[in-house]
């Protein structure tokens, strides 16, 4: 079952189309991974699903119902977090946690206590005077509180030292494990992403490029290194069109390789049989991120060149 | 929760949230109620506090409307469970609550001047309407923009998109019968509601903008009900109690002396209630087509007009000290008050070639006891007449009369062993004036020693001396160089508080004004 369906959505501001033809769906359970380059779209349509804009065409759904229609009850069910999101600056911690929990029938107040202790949070400051990690941390631990059901996080992270990052990750991994939680979250920090996600979306200027399991994508590519004494060798490689993010340096020369039925080195030496060092491993998200968005940009520069 | 218990639990954050300025807003509330029971003496200052209660309350809402914004994609709100009608309502009852606390004070103000219940409910309703316009207009524009700053850019270019639309479209508009006007004005104020309720809802940036357009024409659509002449209230036929009318003072005599005075005649029905005249604009059109504004106005430079004088049938008249001519209040206690400005040909050429026409523009009367006891937002009933023509001919070449007008008040409270008061002159014409103020034996009390030249001056004269206690200040000496007749007639007299005089060179004049035994 989809927690989260997203049907053709487009959303432009002004004449700047922010989204195009987005479609993509979230089982529930998942752990989500949102990633793509600044501008790409991806804090627009986390704030179309967490209520604040409304999609000009296409639809989104949660829990099966409208985003637009959610009751009361179904939005206590979304815990929304995003970067910048502001949070009553005049109330002190404690008494933002005392507005909010009557708002939310799921709300713990033990686990926000806990939260507290955790993000080492003052009760009594005023969130206008927290560090912006703190800020984070406060707004963080109101989305935690409730225990919602779907958490939709837009770069979480920003502000945290690490030692808090790897807390909350592995919190996050455990909770949502434990609870079921469906994840849908964005990041820069596509190392931490790839620890938690379990699905993986690709969003490009306001494009879709990808959407499917880490599994299934971490199956579909691999990280591969040639190294050969004479570069000529490796030249083919410049022009290719299967291979993604190339990187050569004289006889050395790393890429992403779509995996292939049989063995993918046996292969490779084939192809370059100058090679004398074949090494092919899983690629890891950080690496796939970077492939896709060199192949994504250097597609709408090609673009570009022929318009 | 329940809808009702969202917009409770919301009002609750509001009030926490502006719980001092909320207190500092009774605050002022009561001083303004105190004021009209006599607290603070007869500071102008209340009266711009007062006046500043109506920003600030505005300045509020806008507060608590933009910290839970429709607009702000970064908006805290709308990630939550919370109904985005109970988020408005919550706005709304906060607006209610202000408007609650200001016409209490205003009630309660009231009282202080014993007046009728049905006067009480008119100047209750007329502020009531006139908070709540400000507010419904605060909470909108705030919801249509992210930030303070940006409201109140917003709020000057309502104000000042509306004057001009006025100024291009009023005649087309004013022809409109009132049979359309009021229900486009109902209308127009209908889908801004809605509007607001689907920004709420939607939170689209293009619904702001569509209520930010709709919202000028409705200030466009109401500003025409109540501005256009057609539905002015006329003198004879005051409307909500007070009105304001622009005659000439003596249409024949003047077109033989080519004089030009103008008599602005503000009055209410109830004469208990004091009035204020606090500004008009005369609109003249001279023979030689020239057209331009006579401001009455202390804000105003006046370069028409050669002198302004005010009489009132019954009350005291307190004319101010400001740096024009003409004086910040013209009030009366009685329920006329009457204000006459001359037209000085000899001053401008433009006029020279004798007024053609007159047309007040508009004008704006304030029953005092509204404006003292509630100024949270509500100056009462505001008149404002228009529409009233006159036609002037036959103007003579006579350069203006001189004359001297002489009024003394008492100002400190009567029975107190010694007092203040103040003897304003007014003099026509660039004369130079000096006034002396003896008492009952002759003896000089106080000189004017200064040579005024100019049309009006005022002087405290100050108590210390015993002799003003019990004894008639009797002497008032006034003497100009050019030796003109009496010119002008009785300004009016008030009580035995008051006495107007005709002036006659090196004249003395026996005045009866504080002779009230203690």
């Amino acid at each position: 079952m989809s927690v989260i369906e997203v049907r053709h959505v487009t959303y432009s501001y002004g004449r700047v189309q922010a989204l195009r033809d987005v479609d993509f769906t979230v089982p529930e359970g998942a752990f989500y991974a949102l990633v793509g380059p600044n501008g790409s779209g991806k804090t627009t349509l986390l704030q179309l699903l967490g209520g604040m804009r409304r999609a000009q065409v296409g639809s989104l759904s949660i829990f099966g119902t409208d985003v637009a229609s959610l009751s009361l009850e179904q939005r206590g069910q979304i815990g929304y977090l995003a970067e910048g999101q502001s949070l009553p600056g005049w109330m002190r911690l404690e008494q933002l946690e005392a507005f909010l929990a009557p708002l939310y029938p799921s709300w713990d107040a033990a686990l926000a206590h806990d939260l507290r202790e955790r993000f080492d949070l003052d009760p009594q400051r005023t969130i206008g005077t927290l560090s912006r990690g703190q800020h984070m941390k406060a707004a963080l631990l109101c989305t935690l509180a409730p225990r919602p059901k779907l958490l939709i996080m837009d770069e979480p992270f920003t502000g945290m030292d690490a030692l808090v990052k790897d807390e909350l990750v592995r919190g996050l991994l455990e909770t949502s494990g434990s609870e079921g939680w469906t994840v849908l979250l964005c990041s820069h920090d596509i190392g931490e992403l790839e620890a938690l996600a379990d699905w993986v979306a690709f969003l490009a200027a306001g494009r879709l490029e990808l959407s499917e399991s880490m599994e299934s994508l971490q199956a579909r590519y691999r990280h591969v290194t040639l190294v050969s004494p004479d570069p000529d060798g490796l030249r083919a490689l410049a022009g290719s069109h299967e291979y993604l993010s190339v990187d050569r340096s004289g006889g050395h020369a790393t890429f992403i390789a779509p995996a292939v039925h049989g063995d993918l080195a046996a292969s490779l030496r084939q192809e370059f049989p100058a090679a004398t060092h074949v090494e092919v491993r899983n690629a890891t998200l950080k690496e796939l991120f970077v492939a896709l968005a060199r192949r994504s940009s250097g597609a709408r520069g090609a673009k570009g060149v022929a318009a | 929760m329940t809808w009702a218990a969202q917009v409770v639990h919301m009002l609750r954050k509001e009030l926490l949230h502006a719980r001092y300025a909320m207190l500092l807003f009774v605050a002022v509330i009561a001083l303004g109620a105190a004021h009209a029971f006599g607290f603070g003496g007869t500071s102008s200052i209340y009266g711009i506090i007062m006046f500043l209660m109506v920003p600030f309350a505005m300045a509020l809402v806008a507060f608590a409307v933009q910290a839970d914004s429709p607009v702000r994609s970064d908006a805290f709100w709308p990630s939550r469970p919370l109904s985005p009608t109970a988020v408005l309502a919550s706005k709304l009852l906060l607006a209610v609550v202000l408007i609650a606390l200001a016409v209490a004070g205003q009630s309660i103000g009231l009282a202080a001047f014993n007046t009728s219940i049905i006067q009480d409910r008119a100047a209750t309703l007329e502020g009531l309407l006139t908070l709540a316009t400000w507010m419904a207009l605060a909470l909108v524009l705030a919801a249509i923009t992210k930030s303070l700053p940006n409201f109140v850019i917003a709020l000057i270019v309502l104000c000042i998109g509306t004057v001009l639309i006025l100024n291009f479209t009023i005649p087309q508009l004013t022809h409109t019968s009132r049979a359309v006007q009021v229900p486009l004005a109902v209308a127009s104020t209908a889908v801004v509601v809605i509007l607001v309720v689907a920004l709420y809802r939607r939170r689209d940036p293009r619904l702001a903008r569509a209520t930010g357009a709709m919202l000028l024409i409705t200030a466009v659509v109401a500003s025409v009900n109540t501005t256009s002449p057609a539905h002015a209230g006329k003198f004879d036929a005051p409307v909500d109690g007070v009105s304001v009318a622009i005659e000439l003072a003596d249409s024949a005599t003047q077109a033989a002396n080519r004089d030009l005075v103008v008599v602005l005649r503000g009055t209410s029905r109830d004469t208990t209630l004091r009035l204020s005249l606090l500004n008009a604009f005369v609109h003249v059109t001279t023979a030689t087509g020239a057209n331009f504004s006579v401001p009455f106005s202390p804000y105003q430079n006046l370069h028409h007009v050669s002198e302004v004088s005010t009489t009132t049938p019954s009350g005291t008249v307190v004319m101010e000290e400001s740096p024009s001519p003409v004086p910040m209040h013209i009030t009366s206690d009685g329920g006329t008050v009457t204000t006459s400005l001359r037209l000085a040909p000899e001053q401008d050429r433009l006029i020279q070639g004798g007024v053609t026409q007159l047309h007040l523009v508009g004008a704006v009367l304030v029953q005092e006891p509204t404006l003292m006891a509630s100024m949270p937002l509500a100056p009462g009933a505001m008149a404002r007449a228009s529409g009233h023509r006159f036609r002037v001919s036959a103007l003579a070449d006579r350069l203006g009369r001189d004359g001297l007008t002489l009024e003394m008040q008492r100002l400190s409270a009567p029975g107190t062993p010694s007092f203040e008061g103040e003897v304003w002159a007014g003099m026509i014409g660039n004369n130079p004036l000096d006034v002396v103020i003896a008492d009952q034996s002759g003896q000089r009390m106080y000189a004017m020693d200064r040579r005024a030249s100019g049309t009006s001056s005022s002087w405290i004269v100050l108590p210390g001396q015993s002799v003003f206690a019990d004894s008639s200040l009797y002497v008032v000496h006034a003497s100009s160089p050019r030796e003109r007749p009496p010119s002008l007639d009785s300004l009016g007299r008030a009580g035995a508080s008051l006495r107007v005089f005709r002036w006659k060179k090196r004249a003395t004049f026996p005045v009866d004004v504080w002779s009230k035994p203690r």
